[in-house]
């Protein structure tokens, strides 16, 4: 549901890396494919970058304001509600 | 003219090949005879009881053209008159299988100066579509120096030519033909032109031509005036309304020609033949001429000859016959001949002592050094500066060198520079093995055949005419001593 | 060939990656090539261009027919069916001279130098025309064949010009080359050499026409690939000339490219005329900066100077072609450098120059004492991506959100899909496409290269293209759809007939040009076109024809990195801070407010550095090692060729100096550092010189924020330059740009006939610092 990504006001930036092709990549994959619009409605003005390089070890970057610290997660072979769930982990 | 004098030649010229003995020409003839082609030819034949030694004489019967000289009606009326567009709708039915069989029977080779077998260059054009329509182009851009015998036929006879376009068009699977004639040619075009428009009008050509059934058209193009476009695909490229520069071969243009369709380059005579010789048959085209050299031909004779014209023949006749029976002879006797060009410019010159007993056929002149080309025959006697001649021949094929490839565009030009210090013999000695060797740099490595239409007159001079210009090159350098003495004192 | 009569054939034949050959022995015409892309692609080694991944691999492979075996000097070599003796030759490894072939263009067969003997054939065949046969036995050593090279040498030596010492081709001419490897040791001509009027092709390629040898290849470069029919052959045999016959410079923003084609001295650089010698320079391997295609050029520097700039083979981006700018613009990187910080003390007070601490410590202070909801950073055109990402994390510490990209509408929604904004079939792939529809660009101007790919793709494979945006000649046939909107919706609708081409396509392509993204109404255009590319099937498979094109080098390094504003910037509220990375577009400039601090980073006088408080002079993208992404999202470095002037510093280290001095120091100290921090936020910058595909597509909800937002323009649609010659700062202030607006600006008004849309080509800019 929507109000459930509604993310940290701080949060400046969602940055997400995967492998285009490899299968610990499958459920970033996934949750970006199905989630980016709910989350993007639900944060209507959140930079939510999708980045993917063959190889890249997928992750989770998360920039939060005032300082622009960045905090990343490793989302390597988990399934999409656990990419959820580390989603919510980081930026509520 | 010519034609009627038969009194004279029967007497004087006819020479057996089978016999030894040499007529009344020096004894030195005899080693330069062709002879030797000519004996082994003879003798090796199964049949040769069969075989024809003697040739020339064409009776009136015999022959193809006969309003060369214009004494009739060239069109519609004078043509049905001759003979033409008689039956040509069976012709055409015959099929295009058996129009080829019958040319390759025949022996026909390539009229334009390259003699290459009609029949089977006409077989060469695809027998089923690839969805690309078939063309004829008919090479009337007379331009080879000496030749005026298609002019002749396309003034004189033009009827014979279109309905020969029909018969090759059909032989060919073409739809259409293009009869690319030379610029310079305005009375012809005209002439040709009114004959055109009376074979539409009489349903010969056109959609269901002569109710045969096959749709053909064809079209008339004029030249603006170079000879280049009278090679095969500079000619295609002209038609194409681009400039005429030749085509790399391959591909051939009977895989890729006219517009990107298969097509058939032929000289005038060659398709303008073709009717006649279905209609009376292949082996009675055959029957003249040597073996590979069958059938009549137009010779055109100029120079420093009493009569020149242009005459029907057969072929393998011989060159004196020739001269002496249609031409009234060298201009002050046989023995005032310098030297002979064959076949047109293109084609090395001959001296006396070859042309004494040479026949005129493909064969024997490419034996002798030289070549039958268009058969464009061009008399010099001992008057001539034959340096000069042949200088005049490389200016030529330096302005009409289409400047496309190194050899020619550099080659020509360097060559009529040399030699025209040749002529005046400021030279050295030495220049004129480096004259040979150019020549022999530019044959052979060019695009089309211009280069080495270029290189073979100047080789002809030196092979045959080398002391003329060593002779020449000695007084200038002793003429300039002499002058430089003169002013040291 | 004609090219009339190559189209048909081509017509029936394979597309451009496999081999169009089609042979039958005798009857077959060969091709040669203007499809020898994909044999040269096939005989070479591969580069590392294709997609990393499986699932994005790369070309369907096309059904190779099996290989032929012929024998080159005995020793055999298998080549694919329908080559030429002459890439045969080259397969084997032998070396065979020649001056016409061109493997990028079509075969002339004219200067002969390529004769080799072939058993069989009494007379040597030109190999480059010569296609092979099974079993086929070619000899290049024998002593025939060595004769006719001596030849054909000695007959193009008979009439060129002694002009060795003076001619700009030499140390690097093929004749001189050849003529050393397979010429005799003497001249035997005595008699009077020809001389032709050189002609007057315009500012850029100087033409001396006596030493021309007629291989034609400017003449058919000029036909084939540009597309422009300047060039002809007048005249025939010895006195034939090459040229344009009535007096006209040449119009195609590729004509530079003939100087390379040129195999002796007749056409060479006019600006390059006479200043250096090829043994002189220091070549250095580098990327074009210029425009977003990222060609890869060679820089050749004599000392601090960068002399001339060339073309480097890279099959997937660039072929062997760079455009005019890239290629003569450099000039103006000696001119209206910064070699040195300025401040400016008060408003209205004159820049003056100052050390770096002071310059330094003024930005920082301005840095420092502005509210963070009016920080405002720009990336510019010309920006690198290590400096934009210093920037953007500079900007992040100090919690600045208003980050914009110079010539995008800023949105927070801009960046965040790569294959939004990416060129994503690839500039060589794109010529797989089948249908394709031009939006808002002008090929010619904003990417000459891809225009002239495009331009085989419609003449040879008579691919159907049309265009809503400027009615420009882009030297092949197109549909003009309008420049309105509503072509647009007709295309959506099916009310334009072009839809159904689309429809009907398999492969098709859309590509939006740049001036979209900057248009008001953007993201509204944008989704339009996302919605359209989903409706005709541009998306399927490997296949992604939704491409955007960038006309600047410094845009998809600054959207990769992510430089677009956050959720707390309010791109209306005027900024008090504005910090200008090489960004000096009018556009830029007008929207900043009298009051603000500007900071302005970059390496020329110009727009920017005449507003600025502060002047920070940075490095050009020859006097660094950058990286930058070219508009297929295809990261590429520039190398170092000359040091920068002055006290001039590279980009990412003037950034990372400013963090110290305002306190909080950015946390790498060396570009290796940095690079991995770069990787970090975008880990397509972890390979370079290869596209990572972006598979992700998301059907168009990309802009979905944001298209509501973006406000109406009834604005036509144009091209994003107006200028072909002045489009940045260095061509701005390059004399040799200059002298072609002057010239060719007159040959733009005369074959564009457009009216305004094309925009006042203009005076060179008045430069705001002096002269």
């Amino acid at each position: 549901m929507a109000s459930k990504l509604a993310l940290n006001a701080a949060v400046s930036e969602l940055r997400f890396v995967l492998c285009q092709s490899s299968p610990s990549s499958a459920g970033t994959r996934e949750f970006v494919s199905k989630s980016y619009e709910a989350i993007k409605k639900a944060n209507p003005r959140l930079p939510v970058l999708i980045r993917e390089a063959a190889g890249a070890e997928p992750s989770l970057f998360v920039r939060t304001a005032p300082q622009g610290v960045e905090k990343r997660l490793s989302l390597a072979n988990l399934n999409a509600a656990d990419v959820k769930k580390a989603l919510e982990s980081l930026a509520k | 003219m010519a034609l009627r004098g038969f009194a004279n030649s029967a007497v004087a010229l006819v020479r057996s090949r089978c016999t030894s003995s040499v007529a009344t020409t020096a004894p030195a003839a005899v080693s330069f005879r062709v002879g030797g082609l000519g004996l082994r030819a003879s003798s090796s034949s199964s049949s040769a009881s069969e075989e024809k030694t003697v040739f020339g004489g064409l009776s009136d019967e015999d022959r193809i053209f006969t309003n060369l000289y214009g004494k009739h009606d060239p069109f519609i009326k004078g043509a049905l008159a001759r003979g033409d567009w008689y039956k040509t709708k069976e012709l055409v039915q015959m099929g295009p299988d058996w129009i080829v069989e019958e040319m390759k029977a025949s022996g026909l080779r390539g009229r334009g100066g390259a003699g290459f077998p009609s029949g089977l260059k006409w077989s060469f054009m695809p027998k089923v579509s690839d969805g690309r329509p078939s063309y004829l182009v008919v090479n009337a851009d007379e331009s080879e120096p000496g030749t005026c015998k298609d002019r002749e036929i396309m003034r004189q006879d033009p009827h014979k030519l279109i309905e020969g376009c029909l018969i090759a068009g059909t032989a060919m699977r073409a739809r259409a033909g293009y009869i690319y004639i030379r610029g310079e040619y305005y009375a012809e075009r005209k002439a040709l032109e009114q004959a055109l428009k009376e074979a539409y009008d009489r349903g010969f050509l056109g959609k269901n031509a002569c109710g045969s059934g096959k749709d053909f058209d064809l079209v008339v193009h004029y030249g603006a005036g170079a000879y280049i476009c009278g090679e095969e695909t500079a000619l295609i490229e002209s038609l194409e309304g681009k400039t005429g520069k030749p085509r790399l071969k391959p591909p051939f243009p009977a895989g890729v020609g006219l517009f990107g369709c298969p097509t058939t380059v032929t000289n005038v005579e060659t398709v303008a033949v073709a009717p006649t010789i279905l209609r009376r048959g292949a082996d009675w085209f055959a029957s003249f001429g040597r073996p590979n050299n069958r059938g009549t031909k137009l010779f055109c004779i100029s120079g420093h000859v009493n009569k020149p014209c242009t005459v029907e023949e057969e072929m393998s006749i011989s060159l004196r016959e020739l001269i002496e029976k249609h031409c009234g002879g060298v201009r002050g006797g046989w023995d005032n001949l310098l030297a002979v060009i064959p076949g047109g410019s293109s084609t090395p010159l001959l001296p006396k002592s070859i042309c004494d007993d040479v026949l005129m056929d493909f064969d024997a002149l490419k034996s002798s050094g030289s070549g039958l080309g268009t058969a464009a025959v061009i008399v010099m006697d001992k008057s001539t500066d034959v340096v000069d001649a042949i200088a005049r021949l490389s200016y030529f094929y330096k302005h009409e060198s289409c400047g496309q490839c190194t050899p020619c565009r550099e080659g020509t030009g360097w060559l009529y520079k040399m030699m025209q210090r040749m002529q005046t013999g400021d030279a050295r000695v030495e220049e004129i093995d480096q004259l040979w060797e150019l020549t022999k740099q530019i044959e052979g490595h060019t695009i089309c055949a211009l280069g080495d239409a270029a290189a073979w007159p100047v080789q002809g001079l030196i092979r045959h005419m080398r002391p003329e210009l060593e002779k020449r090159i000695n007084a200038y350098s002793a003429d300039a001593a002499n002058k430089a003495k003169e002013i040291a004192k | 060939m004609s090219v009339a009569s190559m189209s048909m054939w081509c017509r029936a034949s394979c597309r451009a990656s496999s081999l169009s050959l089609l042979v039958g022995g005798s009857t077959g015409p060969l091709l040669g090539g203007i499809h020898n892309n994909a044999l040269v692609r096939t005989l070479s080694s591969s580069s590392a261009s294709a997609a990393a991944t499986p699932a994005a691999a790369a070309a369907v492979a096309p059904e190779e027919p099996p290989p032929v075996e012929v024998f080159v000097n005995g020793e055999s070599v298998q080549v694919p069916k329908g080559v030429s003796v002459m890439q045969a030759c080259d397969a084997a490894g032998v070396d065979v001279p020649r001056f016409c072939y061109h493997q990028r263009l079509s075969i002339a067969g004219n200067c002969r130098m390529c004769l080799v003997e072939v058993t069989k054939s009494p007379k040597p065949v030109a190999s480059c025309a010569m296609p092979i046969m099974p079993g086929m036995q070619i000899h290049t050593e024998t002593p025939l064949v060595k004769k006719a090279r001596e030849g054909v040498m000695e007959f193009l030596l008979a009439n060129h010009p002694l002009d060795c010492p003076i001619c700009d081709q030499g140390g690097e001419c093929d004749l001189q080359d050849m003529s050393m490897a397979y010429g005799s040791d003497r001249g035997r001509f005595v008699e009077e050499k020809r001389a032709v009027e050189d002609k007057n092709l315009g500012p850029l390629v100087k033409t001396v026409m006596t030493r021309c040898i007629h291989c034609t290849r400017c003449v058919r470069f000029a036909t084939e690939v540009a597309g422009v029919h300047d060039l002809g052959v007048t005249g025939r045999g010895g006195s034939a000339e090459i040229g344009t016959y009535l007096e006209k410079a040449l119009t195609s923003e590729m004509s530079g490219n003939v100087i390379d084609l040129c195999p002796v001295g007749a056409l060479t650089s006019k600006p390059y005329a006479f200043t250096a010698r090829s043994w002189e320079l220091r070549p250095t391997e580098s990327v074009d900066a210029t425009d977003g295609i990222g060609a890869s050029i060679r820089v050749d520097a004599r000392g601090h100077e960068v002399m001339r700039i060339v073309p480097r083979l890279n099959e997937s981006v660039n072929e062997e072609w760079i455009g005019d700018r890239g290629r003569f613009s450099y000039d103006g990187l000696r001119r209206q450098r910064l070699d040195a910080p300025y401040v400016r003390g008060e408003k209205g007070a004159p820049l003056r120059k100052a050390t770096w601490k002071d310059a330094l410590e003024a930005a920082a202070h301005g840095l420092r004492s502005t509210p963070s909801t009016k920080l405002m950073a720009v990336a510019g055109k010309l920006a690198d991506a290590e400096s934009i990402c210093a920037l953007k994390d500079l900007m992040a510490m100090y919690d600045g959100q208003n980050l914009q990209v110079e010539g995008v509408t800023p949105s927070s929604d801009a960046a965040d899909v790569r294959s939004s904004y990416v060129f994503n079939s690839t500039l060589e792939r794109i010529e797989e496409a089948d249908a394709i529809l031009l939006v808002g660009t002008d090929l010619r101007k904003e990417a000459p290269l891809l225009n002239s790919r495009l331009r085989r793709s419609a003449v040879y494979d008579c691919v159907p293209v049309a265009s809503v945006g400027p009615d420009v000649d882009l030297t092949y046939p197109k549909k003009d759809l309008g420049d309105s909107a509503k072509a647009i919706d007709d295309l959506l609708s099916g009310a334009s007939a072009f839809r159904a081409v689309l429809d009907g396509a398999s492969k098709p392509a859309i590509i939006v040009g740049a001036h979209v993204l900057s248009r008001p109404d953007a993201y509204g255009v944008l989704s339009k076109c996302v919605q359209l590319a989903n409706d005709v099937g541009c998306v399927s498979g490997d296949w992604n024809g939704y491409n955007v094109l960038h006309e600047c080098a410094g845009r998809v390094a600054a959207l990769d990195l992510g430089f677009v504003p956050g959720p707390k910037a309010d791109v209306a509220t005027a900024p008090g801070f504005v910090y200008l990375m090489n960004a000096d577009d009018e556009a830029t400039l007008a929207s900043i407010p009298e009051d603000a601090f500007v900071v302005y980073q970059g390496h020329h006088g110009d727009a920017g550095a005449a507003r600025a408080n502060v002047v920070l002079p940075g490095a050009a993208y020859t006097e660094k090692g950058a990286t930058y992404v070219n508009t297929e999202g295809r990261v590429q470095r520039t190398k170092r060729a000359v040091p920068p002037p002055g006290s001039a510093r590279e980009d990412w280290e003037v950034v990372r100096a400013l963090s110290e001095v305002a306190g909080l120091a950015l946390p790498y100290d060396d570009v290796d550092g940095l690079r991995v921090r770069m990787a970090e936020v975008s880990p397509t910058f972890a390979s370079v010189d290869s596209v990572q595909q972006s598979t992700i597509w998301l059907n168009g909800s990309t802009y979905a924020a944001s298209k509501g937002s973006s406000k109406a323009s009834t604005a036509p649609f144009t091209s994003s330059i107006s200028n072909y010659f002045q489009a940045d700062v260095i061509g701005r202030s390059s004399k040799t740009m200059a002298r072609c607006v002057e010239t060719r600006g007159e040959m733009y008004a005369k074959t564009h006939d457009v009216g305004s849309t094309l925009g006042e080509l203009g005076e060179p800019s008045a430069h705001p610092l002096g002269d």
